[in-house]
């Protein structure tokens, strides 16, 4: 008598019966094992079985890839082939999309706190002020179900009234680079344009925006030049802060197949000997060169210049700069004379940081004969017509830094100075987090910023912006005028200060914001928060005052934007589940129903029309954003000429030209997939260009050298450390600090490595001997989605922190022993990982003496709920926000280790 | 009455065990299975194991479950683990309170287990694996706890199983392939 | 503990270990139920997921969480100081082992493995000292046999008959014997599969941790059946291996009971009562008495105690406060209402 039940029993709670039973039936062929492990027959019979092609969900890469639906619900993926990123190839986290897309998702009616509706229902509404007081709780008994309109009206009513009495500057809207850009682009017109708030941010700026304030600064716009196609094309590729291997998979195993083909060196710069050091090393040890910089990067990029203008003169590109750069005097006189690799030893890390004078001199040779590569095939011109030369990638690992803007400048700084810029293979490439990021900086859904790569307080583009939005000019002018020092964490200062009154969540956690138990969730406490969430159990429910259920990626149409401008279309693979909308849809909603309760014509600000199903054309909105991009960076126009001349919808030319490279200004650009390179110095010769070579205001590259300062750092420091430790201590109130740590380009925390070698007993309790970083691992992506897919989970199950032998060993910590790491502001428990070969899974990457690192995407991997949750990351990190990128380090804390 | 009854009782119970099928060579069952890590060669498990059921009751992981008549009556009420449903973590509790030393107690560290653990043997299938197929996965060499010693990856995370390989089976659980591309023979068959 | 009765009664420690060993039968049957429940609760938290629970999972680890925190901080690890059940079982890394199931290892593994033998060192002291106590005091089988007994003068209150057989207690030692070749045959301890403690201690783990039963359950029923239609206790007393080796390792058990033949009057309730059909009254408790103290509890004179001999008192003839002994040999046979009570245990 068989005792054991179906296999996938309601004991095995990660549910993974519901996705392999139905994934079972696309594969054919019996077999018995597969029967007798999952014993739901495959019905043949009354399925129906559909594809939809999209952009993969996760990270910015944007592979493409097949959604595979039965019966309307989403079962598998399959990579694209026919996808020029990707070319069929795909990496788990896409592969696995699919599993959790049905679990732990919410349906049905809005959630609204019990006490919140009460009010509501009160004679005249009673308080329209009134935020929930069970915050810090997502039980069921908070909440009342509410069908939708009524929750809409309800949250419009209130957040017209804050809007009326406090300005629109006190709403803020926290988005996400993983909404569709319709999504992302409607956001921002309802914040600035109808509420004429400032105070927009999304996830992309923890992320991004060093990259994006560093392109503004030096190449004008907000365009990484390249295509994935220039890294065949390349002689030289640098990875800053770039755990490719985990974090960009397809791109990393592009460059690791061109290195195997024509063998091109690789330089990994990041303080951990990660995966992707390693997978370079297997395929020729002797060109791939790991520097372990901590922090000193900027010191670095200019020690290379340095050792470039006096040893390698024949790279520098003097002609280029003389026509097109400025700044450059002041840049070279300043790397030559204070940057030399002796100069810069003491930012290179700490102990046992080998970057010292011969490692630094052995890069820039490197990085000098990729050039030399290049200019032999333009006859030795730098201005002919060759190609090759470096590729500098980088990811956030670099842009997390409180001099996050300064460190990408000094990388476009050094490849302008050898001429490695406006031309094929070679250049800058930032490679994106999320999926949709850069549809979040192209919709301009950030502070200041308007959408096509233009700033608020550009006054033509503004009117324009009016124009296309309907909405009043003033509106956008109050827009303007309104501040929002800090960006992402200067709103949550101003909520605690009670100058935010209340907060869009929309398909972005608020675990990802730093210094969260003395920061974020006081200021949640504060606000009227209203979420857009598709998990029961997501973090953001615990603060929500009106929770609405949102369809997600896969069940919606519209489009995102990969790393190299690609614009995918993702189509509706799946059904949501019921009464899940578009947050697209819930943004015209609430657009709608607030304009009008401000006095504005909501059905002229937003005239979309719904489809036969009840949720809006995705596509209509595209056709909107496509015609108000005429004429600007990022012009659009050219799809719709396509459209009037060929006949083919919008969507339809991204499907069949599997993406769009932006911008498309004609209708040929269109016709061909857009626009492959930027700056190749091909656009100061386009007709109706009103700038030149490049899209500064001199039409230049605007260089200009970055200082990395140590002298007081330690005085610095302990400024910086006071923030999250002090009550009533505001970063937006120091900003002259903020600034005086970018410019120095120093760390928010600093370790008393004094204290390091003893035992963790020993170590008191006010000190914090060892770096922190956070970062991510390959099988995760984020938060959420990876955690709910049984896959992932299964792989990386448990938080851990990864630590050096030597280190361990003084501490008296073995491997899988529990530890809590704890600094200034924080803790958090994982379990100690020590040395590669450990027991803890993963056990791949090697940390340095002094530095330990842990992932921050298992965030939730044990609860939501504060009580339960000892794994929340972002408990430990510091504010210190970069003055002009507004991003903080996530990699530089100072902590303390103790055994549990 | 007593005697009488004594004999035919005890026929009785004679004629019933011999109806049942005790243990062959191969064992009964179609499944695949693994015993505990740690676990005697199969003929020495089934001598000492006690069916006490306490390996099963420490295992945090839930893997081990127990075989009823299946598998023959020698394994009746025997730990096993199938992979595919719920593979070993390697966590070494089951040897800790094993009570006869079926499942040996070792320590869980890397070289104890390298010798003394010998559930079975991965291997990967080619023509499945999506990493010979033009992707990239390699999710079974993340999963592997021996990483790096058990398995390592090449180009687009190719696995390759070394002979260091114990059979804890926790490739076979996560390849995502279905069905799996990499498995474990167990080394009692 | 062993005074006799004189005047009023009062309060006596040996009257009330019945009352005792409920408790500990009890006692250790919630504890096999409970460890289950507490081992699913483990790999709960070990998964890290609450969130990810169903709300009857949640339930689950609700209940153990407040039942376990006041005491236990790393539930993950603190809460593997109890395992096991009376076959076998870990009490804060001290392992304890039925002697049954050491004997019967030996005899599948064809060879003495000492660590494993070692673990029956404390069941087996006590079993010499106290003899076939486990049967009474311990065994789960016996808390549910108790429980069906209660059950069956139920039934026979309500005059539904129940089965009064009498068969040969030897029968048990074949068993035993018959068990423990067929284990060293087949090479695997297959007696285990026909000793209700062990079944039980198994099934309630497969049944709370799996939510299945299996083989054992059919069988621990069919004994249930035997109980009731055939013969009270009729497992424990005719077929048990296990109680066969308790019985036979308890032959020469140091505490036994005795009766005190001066305060004895052969009212036979002690004959009645006794669940293992033994003779009380007569002297008649040897190797299978398993101590359960019910005789002491009934006896209206207190005659019953505890001694400390190797061997049973030889008989001593009927109570000297009974008719028998007061009205010489005339009364020699046994009244009809004592000849009924004997038929009925």
């Amino acid at each position: 008598m068989k005792r054991i039940k179906n296999a996938f029993s309601r004991r095995d709670f990660l549910k993974s019966s519901a996705f392999l039973s139905s994934a079972t039936t696309l594969m054919a062929g019996a077999n018995p094992e597969l029967e007798a492990a999952v014993p739901e027959p495959a019905a043949a019979a009354g399925v129906e079985r559909t594809t939809a092609i999209a952009q993969c969900p996760y990270c910015g890469v944007g592979c493409g890839t097949i959604i595979q639906a039965e019966n309307g619900k989403i079962v598998s993926m399959r990579p694209d082939k026919d996808h020029p990123t990707n070319y069929g190839l795909q990496c788990i986290k896409g592969l696995t999309a699919a599993e959790p897309m049905y679990v732990d998702r919410m349906e049905g009616d809005a959630y609204v706190r019990k006490d919140v509706w009460d009010e509501w229902n009160k004679p005249g509404h009673g308080d329209l002020e009134f935020v929930t007081k069970s915050k810090g709780s997502f039980d069921e008994e908070h909440f009342v179900r509410v069908p939708y309109e009524k929750a809409s009206e309800m949250v419009s009513h209130k957040v017209a009234n804050f809007a009326k009495k406090y300005s629109g500057n006190s709403i803020a809207l926290y988005g996400s680079g993983q909404l569709t850009v319709e999504g992302q682009y409607l956001e921002n017109k309802f914040m600035k344009g109808v509420l004429g708030s400032n105070t927009i941010e999304a996830n992309a700026r923890m992320c991004m925006t060093s990259a994006v304030t560093g392109y503004f600064a030096t190449l004008g716009s907000d365009t990484p030049p390249l295509a994935y196609e220039d890294i065949e094309l390349c002689d030289m590729i640098m990875h800053f802060g770039h755990n490719a291997r985990e974090s960009h998979p397809i791109i990393f195993w592009r460059a690791a197949d061109h290195k195997k083909k024509d063998d091109i060196p690789t330089v990994v710069v990041d303080p951990r000997r990660t995966g992707t050091v390693m997978g370079y090393e297997d395929i020729n040890p002797k060109n791939t060169v790991h520097v372990p910089v901590l922090n000193g990067d900027i010191s670095f990029l200019n020690a290379i210049a340095h050792v470039l203008l006096k040893d390698h003169d024949d790279v520098i590109d003097w002609e280029f700069m003389k026509a097109h750069a400025n700044g450059w005097e002041e840049y070279v006189k300043g790397v030559r004379e204070n940057y030399s690799p002796e100069q810069v030893q003491d930012r290179m890390g700490g102990p046992n940081h080998d970057v010292n004078p011969a490692l630094i001199r052995r890069v820039a040779g490197m990085f000098a004969d990729a050039t030399r590569k290049r200019l032999a095939r333009s006859k030795g011109k730098q201005s002919g017509q060759g190609y090759g030369g470096v590729i500098i990638m980088w990811g956030i690992g670099y842009n997390q830094h409180v001099h996050g803007q300064h460190n990408v400048i000094s990388i476009i700084n050094l490849l302008t100075l050898t001429g490695n810029v406006a031309k094929p293979g070679c250049g800058p490439f930032s490679m994106t987090g999320q999926p949709n990021a850069m549809g979040e900086r192209f919709t301009g859904g950030l502070t200041g910023r308007l959408p096509f790569n233009e700033p608020l307080n550009n006054d033509k583009h503004r009117k324009q912006m009016a124009a296309a939005w309907r909405v009043p000019e003033k509106n956008l002018e109050n827009a303007m005028n309104s501040q929002n020092p800090g960006y992402a964490v200067g709103m949550m200062e101003r909520a605690l200060k009670g100058e935010v009154k209340a907060m869009f969540l929309v398909y972005a956690t608020h675990i990802d914001l730093p210094d969260t138990y003395n920061l974020v969730r006081p200021a949640l406490t504060k606000t009227f928060n209203v979420v857009q969430e598709i998990y029961r159990h997501a973090p953001n429910n615990l603060y929500a005052d009106v929770i609405f259920p949102a369809a997600t990626w896969g069940e919606v149409n519209g489009v995102y934007i990969s790393s190299e401008r690609r614009i995918n279309l993702c189509e509706q693979g799946g059904i949501p589940p019921k009464g899940c909308r578009p947050d697209m849809d819930m943004v015209i909603d609430k657009g709608k129903e607030i304009a009008n309760l401000l006095g504005l014509d909501g059905e002229h600000i937003f005239p979309y029309k719904k489809l036969a199903d009840g949720t809006y054309d995705a596509q209509e909105v595209f056709r909107d954003l496509c015609a108000a991009s005429a004429g600007t960076d990022a012009d659009l126009t050219g799809i719709l000429e396509v459209e009037k001349v060929d006949g083919k919808s919008p969507y339809d030319q991204l499907k069949d030209l599997r993406g769009i490279q932006w911008p498309a200004p004609t209708y040929e650009t269109a016709k061909n997939g857009g626009t492959k390179r930027r700056y190749m110095l091909q656009e100061g010769d386009w007709a109706n260009r009103p700038y030149g070579y490049f899209r500064t205001k001199d039409g230049k590259v605007h260089m200009k050298l970055c200082q990395q300062d140590y002298s007081n750092r330690k005085e610095l420091t302990e400024k910086l450390m006071r923030f999250g430790v002090e009550e009533g201590l505001y970063t937006i109130d120091h900003q002259d600090l903020i600034t005086e740590a970018r410019d120095k380009g120093v760390t928010p925390d600093l370790p008393d490595e004094e204290f390091r070698g003893r035992k963790w007993q020993d170590v008191p309790k006010d000190k914090y001997p060892y770096w922190m970083g956070l970062g991510v691992v390959y099988e995760h992506f984020h938060t959420a989605k990876s955690n709910r897919s049984p896959t992932t989970r299964r792989l990386v199950p448990e938080m851990y922190v990864e630590m050096h032998p030597e280190d361990a060993k003084d501490l008296g910590i073995q491997d899988g022993d529990k530890v809590r790491v704890i600094t200034r502001r924080g803790h958090l428990e994982a379990r100690a990982q020590v040395g590669s070969n450990s027991l803890v899974k993963p056990a791949r990457n090697n940390v340095p003496r002094g530095y330990m690192f842990g992932p921050w995407n298992l965030s939730v991997a044990d609860s939501a709920d504060p009580k339960k949750n000892k794994w929340l990351a972002n408990a430990i990190t510091s504010r210190i926000w970069d003055p002009v990128s507004g991003q903080v380090d996530f990699k530089k804390g100072a902590c303390r280790i103790e055994k549990i | 009455m007593e005697r009488r009854t004594f004999v035919a009782t005890l026929a009785a119970m004679a004629a019933g065990l011999a109806g049942m099928p005790v243990r062959s060579s191969t064992g009964e069952t179609e499944i695949r299975y693994l015993r505990p890590p740690g676990a005697l060669d199969e003929e020495d498990f089934l001598g000492r194991c006690i069916h006490c059921g306490q390996c099963g009751e420490t295992c945090p992981n839930r893997c081990i479950r127990y075989f009823g008549l299946e598998n023959g009556a020698a394994s009746l009420d025997t730990p096993y683990i199938v992979p595919r449903d719920k593979a070993c973590i390697l966590c070494m509790k089951c040897g800790e309170v094993c009570p006869t030393g079926a499942i040996k107690p070792l320590q869980r560290e890397l070289e104890t287990i390298l010798d003394g653990v010998k559930m079975g043997h991965a291997w990967v299938d080619e023509s499945i694996c999506l990493s010979y197929q033009g992707k990239t996965c390699g999710v079974c060499y993340r999963a592997c706890p021996l990483q790096d010693v058990a398995i390592t990856v090449g180009r687009l995370e190719q696995p390759h199983v070394t002979d260091k390989c114990v059979g804890c089976g926790l490739c076979e659980r996560s390849c995502i392939q279905m069905p799996q591309a990499i498995r474990i023979a167990p080394s009692h068959a | 503990m062993s005074k006799p009765n004189s005047g009023g009664r009062r309060f006596l420690l040996r009257r009330h270990l019945n009352k005792l060993r409920w408790l500990s039968l009890a006692v250790v049957f919630a504890m096999l139920v409970l460890l289950p429940f507490l081992h699913v609760y483990q790999t709960y938290v070990a998964a890290h997921g609450y969130d990810l629970l169903s709300p009857d999972e949640k339930l689950l680890y609700d209940v153990m969480e407040a039942i376990t925190s006041p005491f236990v901080k790393e539930p993950a690890e603190a809460l593997d100081a109890i395992k096991g059940n009376t076959w076998s079982g870990t009490i804060w890394g001290f392992k304890m082992s039925d002697p049954l199931a050491v004997v019967g290892q030996i005899a599948a593994g064809h060879g003495v493995h000492w660590p494993f033998v070692v673990t029956v060192a404390v069941p087996l002291l006590a079993t010499l000292l106290l003899g076939r106590f486990f049967c009474g005091w311990i065994c789960p089988a016996t808390f549910i046999y108790e429980l069906t007994s209660n059950f069956a003068a139920l039934l026979k209150w309500a005059g539904i008959d129940v089965g009064r057989r009498r068969l040969d207690r030897r029968l048990k030692y074949g068993v035993l014997a018959f068990g423990l070749i067929a284990s060293a045959a087949s090479g695997s301890i297959l007696v285990a599969a026909v000793y209700p403690p062990a079944i039980i201690g198994r099934e309630l783990y497969y049944a709370i941790a799996w939510g299945g039963l299996g083989a054992g359950a059919a069988f621990f029923a069919a004994t249930l059946l035997f109980d009731l239609l055939v013969a009270r206790r009729g497992f424990c007393r005719y077929l048990c291996p296990g109680g066969a080796l308790y019985s036979l390792l308890g032959r020469y058990r140091a505490v036994r009971l005795r009766r005190t033949v001066e305060t004895c009057n052969d009212c036979a309730k002690c004959n009645g009562v006794c669940e293992f059909g033994l003779d009380p009254m007569r002297d008649g408790f040897g190797q299978e008495c398993n101590n359960c103290t019910a005789c002491v509890a009934v006896c209206p004179t207190d005659a019953l105690v505890f001694t400390i001999k190797v061997v049973d008192v030889a008989p001593q003839g009927p109570g000297h406060l009974g008719r028998r002994y007061r009205h010489g040999e005339a009364s020699a046979a046994p009244s009809p209402a004592i000849e009924a009570k004997e038929a009925a245990a």
